[in-house]
């Protein structure tokens, strides 16, 4: 049975008099709920197979809404649950085909309506009454019946003439609608054509006009909802088979005897959001050839309050977010009505209500202003929470403050400014949508970080598809590669390197420079650890290693590795006492290399880490005045020409960098953290062009610079470049160099 | 400098304090005007919080809490978190939305809080 149908509430399943519509899935809920009265007169007023109420219960599932199809009263099998037939009012006489199938194998009581599913190739014929006399609907039934079991017998159906089977309009539209998406599916692995006359068949026979085209594909049934309607998604239409529900139904009558088992799968949907979408875009697509008639208003937004409670119940953070619930929440608020058949929007709920209608539903997070807005979001916090707490494992106790603290909010006066706001129009519409979509993002973002932790947790993180792996000497071509400044390259056959031999200090070293040099400090530092692992006496490990953790400003593990700089060198390991104190201070640190550069005054190294230490304890002037003494000593060293580039656009002396990272690109063209940082300081002076210009040179050179994509996101938005924001998060940087070239 | 009350955030609102004396922080006076507060703790929010004023009507970077009245909006988070979000790392809505990042005060001033008013450190 489609979903679709269900939903849509497809013609025939109205039952009027009732107070609910014709939505059967309402009805089921209702059912579920416990309005079980009026199950009987529901069924008394199916119009196209008017099931006696004996004939209402296919299904004795204490829970299980299983009533009977429509004319399927040819099959005498009694439902002890009244409430079960409420379920299957909404199935159209045409749909049962699974059902009568299905239903015929169905002996015990104990089975599940939702794995009905049967395709015609189980179809066992005994059951079959071919009979074309007898009342209407039985007609009807063992008509329909036989024009599908025409397929597996390969036997084009005829048009039989049949007795006047008084089927109204709406019915005659049901049965064409159904019977054509019907077809689709049994005689899916025939021909269009074939389709096509085996309908115009059967619906001349029922003498009804057919000029309307199948609907989409039907998709499956509930938990296989999500696979079935993918499948269904990516095959062209009509082509799902019924052997794919021939399969699945085999497969799964055996498993489910619990009849619960389709309360419960149906409260877990985890399909929801095929479900779901399945839902909106019928009920969004011309709800008219499905025929809802006489769907009154109120018993609509009953129905879909109750629904939305079911489903509200879930706790399931996917579930409450999706466009179903959501969906479902407005239409029993009245937010969306049908009428004649289209979803309309119902009056605008004035902000000032929208508060306490957040707090009756869980709507999805579609607006976080919603959030806001109440106190009393007892499930989304915790979801949140949770989630949030899984995704950190180390985050133990904050979730529960968190919680607290978001329902000690101070949210009324956020909901006076909000609906102030949206009354004046000043809500920007920029900004509103921008916090709106962010949590439509956030569950991407999820995988985001988890890639992103590996990194920063000082784990080296491996190129994929290394050419250089199996290289005879992949150091030396390393060197070579960084020599002639193809960090990239010299990055993958360093990698190469050092997966041959862990233990190579000068390996990781490189390798560490070069992620440096090509703005990575996340690698250059889990790089640099593994060399000094390697050999803890390296000096420009340690110098590398102080500088990088400087960047990072992490303080403490900065001052570590330039202490041990001074330790580990030969000249001034005697400067510092013999102990190594537990915490090192700065003041002490930089003490001591005082008295070292007062040693030696002429070794620019000594120079270099002071300007470092400097810049750790933010004395950029200081450490401005030892980097140019430094580089007094050794002019031609790039690296140096960066650091002082850096610490004078640190100290907002920009044009000064602008100077001194120009100096350093004159003497390594590749050096990609000049470019970035050459991109920086123009942002930094407000010049955001010229800023992205040189973003993206640093980024067509290294395209793994996350730091670079992201400043290069926030300069297209200040220079109002929106138009280049996607190429620039999908990481097109062909699109971005031919658009900013140098 | 020691080393237990130092925050990876003071570089950054030591630069933004000096960026308010260019051309481009005065710019943002003009943009934006208003008085942000920020609360940032080490590790948990709520802990040890360091605060700190980002005052875009006057131009200034203070430490300390807002003494001149009510900030327009005050924000809370980690060490890291802030860091994050001022270099664009992490967006502010789905900072807000993840719970890192807590607001008080008012709206319309919590959504001008955005990477951009933050000049970026440069990498030695």
């Amino acid at each position: 049975m489609a979903m679709r149908d269900l939903v849509t509430g497809g013609a025939a399943c109205a039952v009027p008099g009732t107070s609910s519509s014709s939505n059967p899935l309402g009805a089921l809920v209702n059912s579920l709920i416990g309005s079980s009265s009026k199950t009987q007169e529901r069924l008394r007023e199916i119009p196209t197979a008017t099931t006696t109420t004996s004939n209402g219960n296919l299904y004795a599932g204490e829970q299980e809404p299983f009533a009977a199809l429509p004319g399927l009263e040819l099959e005498q099998q009694q439902l002890p649950n009244p409430q079960g037939s409420e379920f299957l009012q909404g199935f159209h006489s045409v749909d049962q085909t699974g059902f009568s199938d299905a239903w015929n194998e169905i002996q015990t009581p104990q089975f599940p309506p939702y794995h009905v599913r049967d395709g015609p190739n189980n179809f066992p014929q005994h059951h079959l009454q071919q009979g074309f006399d007898g009342p209407p609907q039985r007609v009807l039934s063992n008509f329909l019946q036989s024009f599908l079991h025409s397929n597996h017998s390969g036997i084009p159906f005829r048009p039989t003439s049949l007795p006047a089977l008084g089927l109204s309009d709406s019915d005659k539209k049901c049965i064409r609608d159904r019977s054509s998406i019907m077809a689709r599916h049994v005689f899916a692995d025939k021909s269009e054509d074939f389709i096509h006359s085996q309908v115009n068949a059967l619906l001349s026979s029922l003498d009804i006009d057919n000029n309307i085209q199948a609907r989409g594909p039907i998709p499956g049934r509930f938990p296989e909802l999500e696979e079935y309607w993918k499948e269904s998604q990516g095959m062209p239409q009509g082509h799902n088979g019924a052997n794919g529900w021939v399969s699945e139904f085999a497969q799964q009558r055996i498993a489910h005897d619990d009849p619960n088992n389709w309360v419960q799968s149906f409260e877990r949907q985890h399909g929801a959001n095929g479900w779901a979408s399945e839902f909106e875009h019928e009920q969004s697509s011309s709800v008219q050839q499905m025929g809802i008639p006489n769907l009154s208003q109120s018993s609509v937004v009953e129905h879909s309050r109750i629904l939305a409670q079911t489903l509200a119940q879930n706790n399931d953070p996917k579930f409450q977010n999706s466009k179903f619930l959501q969906f479902v929440s407005k239409m029993s608020r009245g937010e969306i009505t049908v009428e004649d058949n289209q979803l309309k929007p119902g009056a605008m709920s004035a902000p000032g209500n929208w508060a306490d209608e957040y707090e009756k539903h869980y709507s999805g997070g579609h607006s976080w202003a919603d959030q806001f807005a109440t106190e009393q979001l007892h499930n989304r916090p915790q979801d949140w929470a949770s989630e949030f707490a899984n995704q950190n494992g180390q985050h133990g106790q904050l979730e529960d403050d968190w919680v607290k603290e978001f329902s000690n909010l101070n949210v009324n006066d956020w909901t006076e400014e909000f609906q102030n706001q949206v009354a004046n129009g000043t809500l920007g519409d920029s900004s509103a949508e921008n916090w709106a979509s962010g949590y439509d993002e956030y569950l991407n973002e999820i995988a985001a970080m988890k890639r992103d932790s590996e990194a920063s947790r000082g784990v080296y993180v491996f190129s994929d598809l290394n050419p250089y792996v199996g290289h005879p000497n992949p150091l030396m071509e390393g060197q070579e590669l960084f020599r002639k400044g193809l960090l990239s390259e010299a990055v993958l056959a360093l990698e190469a390197e050092v997966l041959k031999n862990p233990d190579n200090a000068e390996g990781w070293r490189l390798l560490g420079i070069s992620h440096a040099e090509n703005d990575d400090d996340q690698q250059a530092i889990a790089a640099m650890m593994k060399a000094h692992g390697a050999d803890p006496t390296n000096l420009e490990v340690l110098l590398a290693l102080g500088v990088s953790y400087t960047n990072e400003s992490e303080q403490a593990a900065a001052l570590k590795y330039l202490y041990s700089w001074l330790r580990h060198h030969p000249k001034y390991a005697s400067i510092p006492p013999l102990h190594q104190p537990e915490n090192l201070y700065y003041a002490d640190v930089a003490g001591l290399f005082k008295d070292a550069a007062k040693l030696s005054p002429d070794d620019p190294d000594v120079h270099v880490v002071l300007g470092v230490l400097y810049s750790l304890s933010r004395e950029y002037d200081k450490a401005i005045g030892a980097f140019q003494t430094a580089l007094k000593l050794k002019p031609r060293d790039y690296s140096l020409w960066n650091k002082l580039g850096a610490t004078q656009a640190n100290s907002v002396q920009s044009s000064d960098a602008i100077f001194a990272y120009q100096q350093a690109l004159d003497l390594k063209p590749n050096y990609v953290r000049a470019w970035a940082n050459m991109g920086i300081s123009y942002a930094n002076q407000g010049m955001y062009e010229d800023s992205i210009r040189y973003y993206v040179r640093a980024l067509a050179m290294n395209p793994k610079a996350d730091n670079a994509w992201q400043y290069l996101r926030i300069s297209l938005s200040c220079a109002s470049r929106n138009d280049m924001i996607e190429a620039c998060d999908l990481r097109n940087i062909d699109i971005l160099q031919k658009e900013f070239p140098l | 400098m020691t080393g237990e009350n130092q925050l990876k955030s003071d570089a950054i609102m030591e630069l933004m304090k000096l960026h308010m004396s260019t051309d481009a922080g005065k710019q943002l006076t003009k943009k934006i005007g208003l008085v942000y507060q920020m609360n940032i703790a080490p590790k948990k929010i709520g802990f040890n919080e360091k605060s700190f004023i980002v005052d875009l009507k006057r131009g200034e970077v203070k430490e300390g809490v807002y003494e001149d009245g009510k900030p327009d909006a005050t924000f809370s988070f980690t060490d890291d978190d802030f860091v994050k979000i001022a270099t664009g790392k992490m967006n502010p809505q789905m900072a807000f939305l993840r719970g890192a990042m807590k607001i008080k005060g008012s709206i319309s001033a919590a959504q001008k809080f955005t990477p951009d008013i933050f000049p970026k450190p440069s990498k030695m």
